[in-house]
């Protein structure tokens, strides 16, 4: 497989990936390449998503045909190098998580699967800036990556029936939060109280993609007051 | 003026549904929108409005009432048994319901998902641009006993019919190579297009199930394949090797490959096919798609053309004492 590539998905819409294995260069080639399309003004556009590794494109078929969008995007893939893409700037958010014990009750799990401390996990967990790499599973839900490699472990091959809202999970060198209870196949390691979807928001969805993340560790004691909260204690600047 | 309509009773599952809130996909959120589009379109063909919401009924309806005036209503989709009083009430056809009688839909004879479409703009809050609901996302909700809305009706017209081709009944849905198509080997593809399927048991407006007798389909490298955009009628490959095809509601990212996607025009038959109900799939290439998705959308402004007066039965009438249906007698004497 030769990259970039562009392939349809079904009727209404294009995958233009970047790479078909995660990287920091891919996502924001992906990121980029999302905020190019709408400026490029190509007819029957109807959306734009970012993937992990690649972007999708909404197309009207009743507007424009596969062929005539493949060959826009075409073009405007030709005009840069897109995986040596800068960081675009996105809005930075400081969000309090507690980890361990009964907020993530897999922690101790992950660091013995990894070789490290629970302390040395979360530490290093805290120190890498996030980026919102996509929203997926559920409406707002984030993405996060990328994780070093250190703090990288596949996914469980067993499903945990029911992870509650707020929980912090991780797999595959990247973090999630649920916004509702769900099973995952990713290990409970904290819990937050930042809402991710709020239909009586100005805004229902909390994050965005390209959002960079800052998780800051607080006690589960601070956690539980921060509920009271309608932002769970986060804040936001830039970009 | 507004009339009330309430809902005495509902099946699980029944709620307000309509053409869903494109343009979200890169938040999470997947489009929604009634299982059964054409259904949709009917009912607001039949009822000479323009799609509102309309009560899609999975698998069985309810009973329900009007205060305040008659409500002219049309049933469309999946067949089921519908009566008010003892009169039973055909299908593809509009209705009117009055203050003091009970419209009662039963069971689906054919089909999954059947509609019931009011004539007239429903009274309920527009979130995010619709006002159907998003059960998995938690957008609106399941109507339930006791729930009531203000229709703003329209004043009830000569009782009409149309008449649908069967896309209840399973059968062939068309199919296109999609993004993750050449995960797959062709040897596991041309199996996927030999297999006959029967709707399984599992399904709703998140995806149904396809049973078969015979092996699992997998990619190759399945484990590996990354988180990727996923939509309405991409056909997944589970874990334990039962292809999904996924519905409206279906979550916007997935790690499970996709074999190929069903085309929309072909999405109404897929989730009205009952359980057990026989389905293959036919590839087809992506400009043939494109052109039939183009097809069914002329096909769907135009279906007003095809309704038609539908004559009463005189039990139908409530006021039929108060029509002429003869004049001039003779006493029967030759002149």
């Amino acid at each position: 497989m030769t990259f970039p590539m562009i392939r349809n998905v079904g009727v209404t819409g294009a995958l233009v990936s970047f790479a078909d294995t995660m990287s920091a260069e891919a996502s924001r080639a992906a990121r980029a390449f999302a905020e190019a399309v709408p400026e490029a003004g190509i007819d029957g556009v109807t959306e734009t998503a970012p993937t992990l590794t690649g972007c999708y494109i909404g197309l009207d078929p009743l507007r424009t045909g596969y062929a005539d969008l493949e060959a826009a995007l075409a073009a405007l893939l030709k005009t840069r190098d897109w995986l040596a893409s800068e960081e675009l700037p996105g809005r930075h958010w400081r969000v309090p998580v507690a980890f361990g014990d009964e907020s993530g009750p897999q922690l101790e799990e992950v660091a013995k699967a990894l070789g490290l401390s629970p302390e040395e996990v979360v530490s290093q967990i805290t120190s890498t800036n996030l980026s919102v790499l996509m929203l997926g599973f559920a409406p707002g839900q984030p993405y996060l990556g990328h994780l070093p490699q250190t703090l990288h472990l596949p996914r469980q091959s067993g499903l945990t029936a029911e992870v509650p809202a707020g929980a912090v999970v991780t797999a595959i060198g990247q973090i999630t939060i649920f916004d509702a209870p769900a099973p995952t196949g990713w290990r409970w390691i904290g819990r937050t109280a930042l809402p991710l979807f709020r239909l009586d928001a100005g805004s229902p969805f909390t994050l965005a993609p390209g959002d960079r993340l800052d998780l800051i560790e607080v006690s589960a004691e601070r956690l539980a007051q921060l509920t009271d909260d309608p932002m769970g204690g986060a804040e936001v600047s830039g970009p | 003026m507004t009339v009330t309509f309430r809902i005495l009773d509902a099946a699980p599952g029944v709620s307000l549904q309509d053409r869903g809130r494109p343009g979200y996909l890169q938040y999470g959120l997947s489009r929604g929108g009634a299982v059964d589009q054409i259904a949709l379109a009917e009912g607001a063909a039949l009822l000479g409005t323009e799609i509102d919401a309309a009560l899609e009924l999975p698998g069985r309806g309810g009973r329900f009432s009007v205060e305040g005036g008659p409500l002219e209503f049309a049933l469309t989709g999946a067949r089921m048994a519908a009566r008010i009083g003892e009169r039973d009430l055909v299908w593809n056809a509009t209705h009117v319901l009055r203050p003091g009688e009970v419209l009662e839909i039963g069971g689906a004879r054919l089909g999954s998902y059947g509609m019931l479409s009011l004539a007239g703009v429903i009274e309920t809050p527009v979130i995010m641009g619709a006002k159907g609901a998003h059960l998995r996302a938690r957008i609106g909700r399941a109507l339930t006993a006791g729930d009531s809305f203000e229709v703003g009706p329209t004043a009830p017209a000569a009782p009409r019919i149309l008449a649908p081709g069967d896309r209840l009944s399973g059968g062939t849905l068309r199919i296109v190579a999609s993004a993750q198509t050449a995960l797959f080997s062709q040897v596991t593809l041309d199996r996927l297009l030999d297999t006959k399927f029967r709707r399984g048991q599992r399904g709703n407006r998140m995806g149904l199930a396809l049973d078969h007798d015979g092996e699992g389909f997998a990619a190759d490298n399945q484990l590996s394949v990354l988180s990727e955009i996923v939509t309405p009628g991409d056909i997944q490959m589970t874990g334990d090797g039962t292809p999904f095809i996924l519905g409206p509601e279906c979550q916007t990212t997935g790690g499970y490959p996709r074999i190929a996607t069903v085309i929309p025009s072909d999405m109404p038959r897929a989730f009205q096919a009952q359980p057990g109900a026989p389905l293959t799939l036919e590839m087809i290439d992506l400009e043939t798609a494109i052109e039939i998705t183009r097809q069914t959308a002329a096909d769907l402004a135009a279906l007003g053309k095809t309704v038609r007066p539908r004559l009463r039965d005189p039990h139908d009438m409530a006021d039929l004492l108060s029509y002429q249906l003869i004049s001039g007698v003779t006493l029967g004497e030759p002149s």
